[in-house]
């Protein structure tokens, strides 16, 4: 190759390292604030490798899973928050205390995946940044007409109690959300549980510092009924669970609010199977 | 024609040789009989040596035969033959004349329309109307015989006349006619009974016995029936409903099974359109194709029951042109329809989607109350829609007293370790002594895989476990199903009458209904079904071979059903099921009603017959247990009987002695209408409280309307009467046939007499054409 071949390659590479860069660096900004489309991309993406994933699968045949719904959302918070470490530390917890007969792996689920309703039991999180397409508000709302059970957990505030309650006004035109008063047998199932405790987060509860968020001071546990009374969707609301389930075995986040977080779940879990 | 050529042949009818004994009256002793005998011999012998040559074989046999049979005629004519007869003298005899006055002699399937009653009014006549015409068969026999007249139906009675009967009784008791006419002829010198009637007899229906007792009776008494058969045997066109088969008491909202029978004669190929009507409502109806062959066939209809109280249920089909018969198109029931709900445990080993969608799906419905008891984690329990604090706190009852009083009991996947001895044999008792209904689901502790091979249920199960039944595997400390399959739910043939499995009255479109809905899942080894059982659903997996998944027997008193996969929920669940649907619901309910709806109450109580007459005497029978339903012998047991008129008495039950726990009383209803039964049970063995068990049941006087079902003449059933009592069936024109057979009766004062023989034109016609047959032969040989 003649000298001036040379010097023609170098720019040539030169020049395409340095574009391929600026695009590489446009895209991590853009990942920063996924579009809708790149969301349900990055969903389904996230799902196929859980549906079909060579570590766990599904097997079928046991009496429950653990499930998260997996929905839309918009900025970073959505529905894998924590996942899959709450849902297995969990699980762990809810065979060894219960009876059930529960897959111990997580397993989460799309709204409009057509087996939805072969998990009759929805736990989901940060709802306050939940932003569900058309259908998959179709899908929840006839999952729970058909007796499906949801379980809300981990968000903040006024400003996402706003957005969540929209979004159940989508799912469940008309139904008020209300509030659960202790003597509700959801607090007996299996354990008694006597009063409503906020979960902080893995932060603050390690840190010992304030267990609230944003302007979520008190914890509360709302529902939502059908029309023979019966609790369809189960809200907690500026508490984390989830968080009490994820740092269980951290020698530093405080005992207290782990027992309480596995006493609620377990408590929901029963209920909803009986109920 | 045959019977009068025979009498002048022979001189006397053939039922006098039957009846008679032929004698010899040998007027020169034995040697004279040998001697011309062997003369005889020598006489043919030489004419057959001598013409021998000539004639041939077959001439010589012919010539020797005819020639020997005369003179063996001769010498019989010579021995004097004679038929000795006992004659009833006239006058000095009696003869019972049974005419039959029930409603079914007014049916019209005589020629040109004419009733049967007809046939009896012209054989009996008035005494004004005597002599008129051609001698009726009741002058004739007043010529020789004292007659008496009774006529019959249900009851029995003497008459004058034939103008006395008013054709208007509502049973026919031919049997118990019989007996009581014989009794009261017992002291007389009887020729016999004449039993004028169709024969459709409707109270002995069956009873082969009894038929062959008082017919046994009325032999060895030598008392002869001489029925006279009217009507016909076969209608040309006629439907007919047979009694329906309903419960007495079912549980309101329930889906009724009613099975039907219907018999169709000479409607080959119509179409009839079967309605059941509660009070005037129409409830249910079927199409059914005849097959005009008389052979009964039964249609199922199934009808709601949803109010309650007592109803009377219809069922009717539209006449056709032409039938004989409309009054048998119709069929009526009472029946009780209960609120009281029915009691159910649901007892899962763990916490199951299985239960909260059976809870859901019976939410809707009154009159199922399931109690749920949930093993959350070992030694831990979880109550659900239990009645009061105290029900179930002590986890799976482990007495008999409380297991008892559920109606049913639902087992999930609970292993059978669980339970003690006691209480597997108490689950057993349950079924079998109790009555309760027991449905036992698929699950990774359930059947097989829960051990329960070995145990007092396996026998009450449908379907057999078999003996490899893997022991679980262990995955860490809980097992894990070994044997999960898919499985497309169908109905089988019976699952698509059955009232539980037919969602859709078309079997057709049942099985599409089926065939739309997911999969359910199985995780349990199973056996086959056993010999009783009835498989109402099948799954087909993988395996060619479909097994069953819903499948029900009897067990004892009661009724044991399984259901061997593990999530029936997901025709509730699955995105492919309309959020309207219902298959779910309704077919959790329909199996729940169906398996406890029968297990009997503490108190049960029945009243026979459920439509009698006014006067008649009605059996109120009642089957007493107490808590633990063991049956009590010593109790107090009253029945109140309100009538239609609202007047309430007191009827004492005792105990029968025959059954333990079994009263009975009687009671005769006075007028006609609905009455209803209350009965009480209290005194020793039963708690003295509120509680104390009262049961009701109805039943209805003055309308019986047997006499228009089954209706055809039954001329056997009269044929046999004749036969087994030494007479002989009549039609209502060989009156004079039966006259003689009458005269000629062994029994009641008779008079001997002797008929020669030797003298009648049988003879004489015999030997003449013996000796012609003689001539004939040499003529055409041309001999001497």
């Amino acid at each position: 190759m003649s000298r001036r071949g040379i010097l023609a390659a170098a720019f040539v590479l030169v020049t395409a390292v340095l574009f391929g860069g600026t695009l590489l660096v446009r895209d991590s900004a853009s990942a920063l604030q996924p579009s809708r489309r790149q969301i349900r991309e990055m969903l389904a993406e996230a799902m196929r490798e859980d549906l079909g994933g060579p570590r766990f699968g599904r097997p079928p045949g046991h009496d429950f899973y653990f499930t998260r719904a997996a929905y839309t959302s918009y900025g970073w918070r959505g529905w894998s928050v924590d996942y899959p470490k709450a849902d297995r530390q969990f699980l762990i917890g809810l065979r060894r205390i219960t009876n059930l007969d529960s897959y111990e792996n997580e397993n989460s689920v799309l709204l409009t995946d057509p087996d939805l309703g072969k998990y009759p039991f929805l736990y989901t999180v940060e709802v306050g940044h939940m932003a569900m397409t058309d259908d998959e508000v179709l899908a929840l709302r006839r999952y729970l007409h058909q007796g499906g059970f949801l379980v809300v957990d981990d968000f903040w505030g006024t400003a996402e109690w706003v957005n969540f309650a929209h979004e159940m006004g989508r799912v469940l035109p008309g139904r008020p959300i209300e509030d659960i008063s202790l003597d509700h047998p959801v607090f007996r199932a299996f354990f008694e549980v006597n009063e409503i405790v906020q979960v902080p987060n893995v932060g603050q509860g390690i840190r010992g510092g304030p267990t609230w968020e944003r302007d979520g001071y008190h914890p509360v546990v709302r529902g939502i009924f059908d029309d023979e009374g019966r609790l369809m969707v189960l809200v907690n609301w500026n508490t984390d669970l989830g968080d009490a389930w994820e740092w269980a075995e951290n020698p530093y986040y405080p005992l207290h609010f782990s027992n309480y977080a596995y006493a609620m779940g377990i408590n929901f879990i029963i209920y909803a199977m009986a109920h | 024609m045959f019977l009068s050529a025979f009498e002048w042949l022979l001189g006397s009818p053939p039922v006098a040789f039957e009846r008679g004994q032929i004698e010899l009256l040998v007027p020169w002793g034995l040697f004279w009989i040998a001697a011309a005998v062997v003369g005889a011999l020598v006489f043919f012998l030489l004419g057959y040596r001598r013409l021998g040559r000539r004639l041939g074989k077959r001439g010589r046999l012919l010539l020797g035969a005819a020639r020997f049979a005369a003179i063996a005629l001769v010498l019989l004519c010579l021995l004097r033959p004679q038929l000795v007869l006992s004659l009833v003298v006239p006058q000095e005899n009696v003869v019972g004349v049974l005419l039959d006055d029930s409603r079914s002699m007014q049916i019209a399937d005589g020629e040109e329309g004419r009733p049967r009653s007809e046939a009896l009014l012209a054989a009996f006549p008035d005494e004004a109307a005597a002599g008129r015409g051609e001698a009726a068969l009741g002058d004739l026999l007043r010529e020789k015989f004292v007659t008496r007249l009774f006529r019959f139906s249900e009851e029995t009675r003497r008459v004058t006349g034939a103008s006395e009967l008013g054709f208007t009784g509502a049973r026919t008791d031919l049997l118990g006619s019989l007996t009581r006419v014989a009794d009261e002829l017992a002291s007389l010198p009887v020729a016999g009974i004449v039993l004028m009637s169709d024969g459709a007899d409707t109270v002995a229906g069956g009873r082969e016995e009894d038929l062959d007792q008082t017919l046994l009776d009325l032999r060895t008494r030598g008392i002869r029936v001489y029925p006279v058969a009217v009507g016909r045997p076969e209608f040309d066109a006629d439907l007919e409903l047979g009694a329906p088969d309903v419960p007495a008491r079912v549980l309101r909202g329930s889906l009724l099974e009613i099975r039907l029978p219907l018999r169709a004669t000479g409607l080959a190929g119509r179409t009839a359109r079967v309605e059941a009507l509660d009070e005037g409502r129409i409830i249910a109806t079927e199409t059914v194709r005849l097959s005009g062959d008389s052979v009964e066939t039964a249609v199922t209809l199934l009808a709601p029951a949803e109010e309650a109280g007592v109803r009377r249920l219809r069922f009717r089909v539209a006449p056709f042109p032409g039938e004989v018969l409309t009054r048998n198109n119709e069929q009526s029931v009472l029946m009780e329809v209960d609120d009281q709900p029915l009691r159910l445990l649901y007892f899962e080993g763990q916490p199951r989607w299985e239960l909260k969608f059976l809870r859901r799906a019976v939410a809707g419905d009154p009159e199922l109350h399931v109690a749920c008891l949930i093993r959350t984690a070992e030694g831990k329990f979880y109550r659900v829609d239990v009645a009061d604090a105290g029900e179930l706190a002590g986890g799976f009852p482990d007495t008999r007293e409380e297991l008892f009083g559920y109606d049913g009991v639902i087992l999930g996947s609970v292993e059978a370790s669980f339970f003690s001895q006691d209480q597997l044999n108490m689950l057993r008792d349950f079924v079998s002594q109790r009555g309760g209904g027991l449905l036992t689901l698929g699950g990774t502790s359930a059947f097989g895989e829960g051990g329960y091979r070995d145990t007092p249920l396996a026998e009450v199960l449908p379907l057999a476990l078999p003996e490899e039944a893997a022991p679980p595997a262990d995955a860490g400390d809980r097992p894990v199903p070994t044997a999960f399959r898919e499985l497309s739910v169908l109905p089988t043939r019976a699952g698509s009458l059955h009232p539980v499995a037919r969602l859709d009255p078309d079997p057709l479109a049942n099985t599409d209904l089926y065939r739309n809905l997911p999969p359910l899942s199985a995780v349990n080894r199973l056996g086959r079904p056993k010999p009783g059982a009835t498989v109402l659903l099948e799954g087909l997996g993988a395996s060619e071979e479909p097994e069953a998944v819903l499948l029900v027997q009897r067990f004892g008193r009661g009724r044991s059903a399984s259901l061997t996969v593990q999530d029936l929920w997901v025709w509730q669940m699955d995105a492919s099921i309309p959020l309207e649907d219902e298959t779910h619901e309704v077919l959790s309910r329909r199996l729940l009603r169906w398996l406890a709806s029968e297990a009997p109450r503490r108190l049960e109580v029945s009243a026979a017959p459920a439509k009698s007459l006014v006067g008649e005497r009605v059996t109120l029978r009642a089957r007493v247990e107490d808590e633990r339903f063991l049956a009590v012998n010593d109790a107090f047991v009253e029945a109140e009987v309100t009538g239609p008129d609202g007047v309430i008495s007191g009827v004492p039950l005792r105990w029968t002695g025959q059954g333990d726990g079994e009263y009975s009383g009687v009671y005769v209803p006075t007028g006609p209408g609905t009455h209803q039964v209350e009965i009480r049970a209290g005194g020793a063995g039963l708690r003295e409280e509120s509680e104390a068990p009262r049961a009701v049941t109805l039943f209805e006087a003055g309308v019986v309307d047997d006499e228009f079902f089954d209706a055809e003449a039954d001329p056997e059933l009269l044929a046999r009467i004749a036969e087994a009592t030494g007479g002989r069936l009549f039609e209502p024109d060989e009156a004079e046939e039966l006259l003689t057979d009458l005269s000629l009766a062994e029994s009641g004062t008779t008079v001997v007499e002797r008929r020669e023989l030797w003298n009648v034109p049988a003879v004489f016609l015999l030997l003449f054409g013996l000796l012609a047959a003689d001539w004939g032969v040499r003529h055409a040989r041309g001999l001497p």
